[in-house]
């Protein structure tokens, strides 16, 4: 229902954003992840209409949004800090766009009693936006956003100011809320789990390109380039060798590196060897271990001090002990 | 917007500006320059008292901008140490001088020196250069607090905290911490104080005494007193040329210390009680002892006490050719005029410096703080020898006066208002378009709405200028019914014997009673919004 066209965006003779396309189906949330000044709120500004694009096209169902302005576009957009209006209280925020739509004042009153309800804030019409806390004013944002019932949603970082807790809430409750309204979402973030959390299609960025684009779980378990990996949270990333050498032996691949997923590794007893593939089999010593609730988080290292890996494992190893791992190829991916 | 309503926001202002204010101060500078304005320029020059004169001018002016700063500085530590609600409080009583008429501030001076006998005598005050310094630290007090205290306020304190940490002393925290950071505050109040004392005019005529005049005095008795037109012309040249000087002085300092206040972390900690109590002690003594004595002097008859003074407002002197009472009518109907003026003015001149073109932004800009460095003496001077005669012969009409004060208004409710329209986030106007809003709407919803609380804020700041204001006006019509109460004011303290003196007292108390009321409403409009005069 949006699409995205080789969008380039150039900020004095610099791309910001460079040729990135991807599009957003009916009820899909998308989200876009990658580093701060990677371009991705430029592109979410650029969607909503706010920023000049160079070349490239957005279409929403089938409408080409070149020459429209964003008061016309029909998208909403929460901001990064939720810009709401000071001068006006909550039920006057979340009215606003209706207003804008000529919506009767009886229709916008029912609208507003509809949305906080949505958005869990009961009876907050008349509050003052100065007095609502971080998490409070992040919700009247989304129903504001929300109320003049756009097909699509931009959420800029829209959890950036909370603290963990909160946030941890809300990465649950707002895809939730999203999918009971039946709305398509742009969500930017540059937290990995936070976009796992949310994501049905992930876009990963980085320096105006889209690096990677997919379902969460195969973005992450195929990241395709070394930054996608590292900006997932991936720690494991092997150079393979000439004729695929790898510590743990010789993978079918020439030089070059791989991305060893977390879960690729199984503690085995030495004796349980000879039943697995030799080349599978890697020797180390733990490091440290961490208890992550319901796994095991190790690192570890190779007796000659060469390679170091993290990985969950369901027995928690001790420190300084010598494990025999045995690594799922499937786990293993090349990256560029 | 469309494109007649966005050529009535630069016109409207723009044609007020040239005819009021441009056109009337090239005319003075035209005069001045002229054939017979070089050879009075040049013989002013020759002349021993007129170099003594602008020689006076300078080092007053810097003698009390030095004054000021320093004594002010304590109450500005004061103000940033307190609490919101209480910062708010103490920075609406230290604007009442700043507020008050200059001719109120003379004639409380007045009234403070006959009181404790410093009128005469080895102690004598009055007529003295002290007179002056002392009127110019009350009146600009306000200043150096409202600007270097909101200033201050901002600043990260954990700095000072580090440096303490550090085994600095608090004076050595002072000197080397806070104050070097506090520079861009505190020269951009010394500008403004050095700006308002050089070209002060009530204060020097009625304490100055009849021997001590500066440029802005001067002017005047060549003008009016005189009536040696060329000579005022030349005066008002030099001092018009001085006062760009400072103005472009001052820009290029504010440019390259920026006063943006940012909401900084704070670690709020009570300050100790000695120094709370004796700053505020200190304050109150610097500002209320002239102000007390005032309402003392006007209720004091003969020996005792009465309200007689008041009660003779409402009669008919020989001094004024209308009751003193009849005079703050007229006071109060030209400052809503002219504060309306102001505010329609001001308020569409922000929006083009905010919103409009850069060039056309940066013209606007400086071409209506233009006004407010230029001496009230030479705008009234330039509107009586401009716009005598067809098609503008507005020389006789009492309209003349508001259109005076407002002119005077305009850059007080621009500097008010500008900062407030730059303060808002732009994303607050994103957000509305997303919304739905028209360009034209989103200034109606968002700037307009954001940008009123400057605007009254502005405006009472005109309301007060109006009311007090004396040097234009003293060149403008004064007939029965247009006599303005500075102005009454005035002939009543020059007049000598006690029974005017208590009855300019009493007129003096209730003009500043009027203006503490515009104070109040302004820093109650202000709310949250910090930093500015």
């Amino acid at each position: 229902m949006l699409r995205v066209e080789s969008v380039t965006v150039r900020f004095d003779g610099r791309a910001a954003v460079d040729d990135v396309s991807f599009d957003v189906d009916d009820r899909e949330i998308v989200v876009l992840l990658g580093p701060s000044g990677c371009g991705k709120s430029t592109l979410l500004r650029a969607v909503a209409g706010l920023q000049p694009v160079e070349s490239g096209t957005i279409v929403s169902d089938g409408t080409d949004l070149a020459n429209t302005p964003p008061h016309e576009r029909g998208i909403g957009m929460m901001f990064q800090d939720h810009a709401l209006f000071p001068h006006r209280n909550v039920g006057q925020n979340i009215e606003f766009g209706l207003r804008m739509q000529r919506i009767g004042s009886a229709d916008r009153a029912r609208r507003v009693e509809e949305m906080l309800d949505l958005v869990g804030l009961p009876n907050f019409e008349s509050r003052s936006v100065g007095n609502l806390s971080g998490g409070e004013a992040q919700r009247v944002a989304l129903a504001r956003a929300l109320a003049p019932r756009p097909r699509v949603v931009l959420l800029d970082e829209p959890f950036g100011s909370l603290d963990r807790e909160l946030r941890d809430r809300l990465v649950d409750e707002i895809p939730d809320l999203l999918r009971r309204i039946g709305i398509s979402a742009v969500h930017v973030t540059h937290d990995h789990d936070e976009a796992f959390a949310i994501a049905d299609k992930l876009v990963v960025m980085g320096d105006g390109h889209v690096l990677r684009s997919g379902r969460p779980l195969e973005v992450w378990a195929d990241p395709g380039t070394e930054t996608a990996a590292r900006f997932l949270g991936h720690r494991n990333i092997i150079d393979v060798g000439p004729r695929g050498l790898v510590p743990w032996g010789n993978i079918d691949m020439d030089a070059g590196r791989v991305v060893v997923l977390p879960d690729a590794a199984t503690i085995v007893e030495t004796r349980q060897v000879s039943a697995i593939a030799v080349a599978s089999i890697l020797e180390a010593d733990v490091v440290t271990t961490r208890f992550r609730g319901g796994h095991h988080e190790a690192e570890v290292v190779t007796p000659d001090g060469s390679t170091r890996m993290v990985f969950l494992l369901a027995r928690p190893p001790a420190v300084g002990e010598r494990v025999t791992l045995a690594l799922d190829e499937s786990r293993i991916s090349a990256i560029d | 917007m469309s494109k007649a309503a966005r050529a009535l926001t630069v016109v409207v202002p723009a044609a007020f500006i040239v005819v009021f204010f441009a056109y009337p101060v090239a005319n003075v500078l035209s005069t001045g320059l002229a054939g017979a304005g070089w050879r009075a320029m040049a013989d002013l020059f020759r002349s021993s008292r007129e170099r003594g004169i602008i020689w006076f001018t300078i080092w007053q002016a810097a003698a009390s901008t030095i004054i000021t700063v320093i004594v002010a500085l304590p109450a500005a530590a004061l103000v940033a140490g307190l609490s919101e609600r209480h910062r708010r409080l103490v920075r609406a009583l230290v604007t009442i001088p700043f507020v008050l008429p200059t001719v109120v501030v003379g004639g409380a001076f007045e009234g403070l020196f006959q009181r404790f006998g410093l009128d005469s005598g080895t102690f004598r005050l009055e007529a003295t250069v002290w007179a002056i310094l002392l009127a110019h630290v009350f009146f600009n007090y306000a200043v150096v607090v409202r600007t270097v205290g909101s200033f201050w306020a901002g600043l990260d304190n954990r700095l000072e905290e580090q440096a303490r940490l550090l085994g600095a002393n608090r004076w050595r925290t002072f000197a080397e911490i806070t104050l070097p950071r506090l520079r861009p505050a505190i020269s951009a109040a010394a500008a403004i104080v050095f700006l308002f004392s050089f070209t002060s005019f009530g204060v020097i005529l009625i304490l100055g005494g009849p021997r001590r005049a500066t440029i802005e005095t001067d002017i005047y008795r060549f003008a009016v007193t005189r009536g040696d037109l060329t000579t005022a012309a030349s005066l008002a040249v030099v001092q018009l040329l001085a006062v760009i000087c400072l103005v472009v002085l001052a820009t290029a300092l504010e440019r390259r210390n920026p006063l943006a206040t940012r909401q900084a972390r704070r670690a709020t900690r009570r300050p100790g009680r000695t120094w709370l109590w004796g700053n505020i002690a200190f304050t109150t003594l610097i500002l209320g002892t002239p102000i007390g004595v005032l309402v003392e002097r006007s209720l004091s008859v003969g020996n005792g006490y009465s309200l007689s003074n008041y009660s003779a407002l409402t009669h008919r002197v020989r001094q004024l050719p209308a009751p003193a009472l009849a005079a703050v009518g007229h006071s109060l109907v030209f400052a809503v005029i002219a504060t309306t003026l102001a505010a329609l003015i001001g308020g569409l001149a922000s929006l083009v410096v905010v919103h409009g073109r850069r060039a056309l932004s940066r013209i606007f800009d400086l071409g209506l703080t233009l006004p407010l460095g230029t001496s009230a003496v030479t705008i009234g001077f330039g509107i009586l020898i401009t716009l005598d005669e067809p098609p503008l012969d507005l020389r006789t009409a009492w309209i003349m006066i508001p259109i005076a004060h407002a002119l005077v208004g305009v850059p007080f409710v621009v500097r008010t208002m500008v900062p407030v329209l730059r303060g808002i986030d732009n994303s607050l106007r994103e957000a509305a378009a997303v919304l739905g809003a028209t360009p034209a709407r989103v200034r109606r919803e968002i700037d307009l709405p954001i940008g009123a609380r400057g605007l009254v804020v502005g405006a009472g700041f005109a309301f007060a200028v109006s009311m007090g204001e004396f040097g234009a006006t003293s060149f403008l019509p004064r007939r029965a019914d247009t006599i303005t109460a500075p102005v009454a004011l005035f002939r009543l303290l020059s007049t000598p014997g006690a029974t005017m003196r208590g009855q300019a007292m009493a007129l003096a108390v209730v003009l500043m009673g009027v203006v503490a009321l515009a104070v109040a409403i302004i820093e109650s409009a202000r709310g949250s919004t910090e930093g500015g005069l």
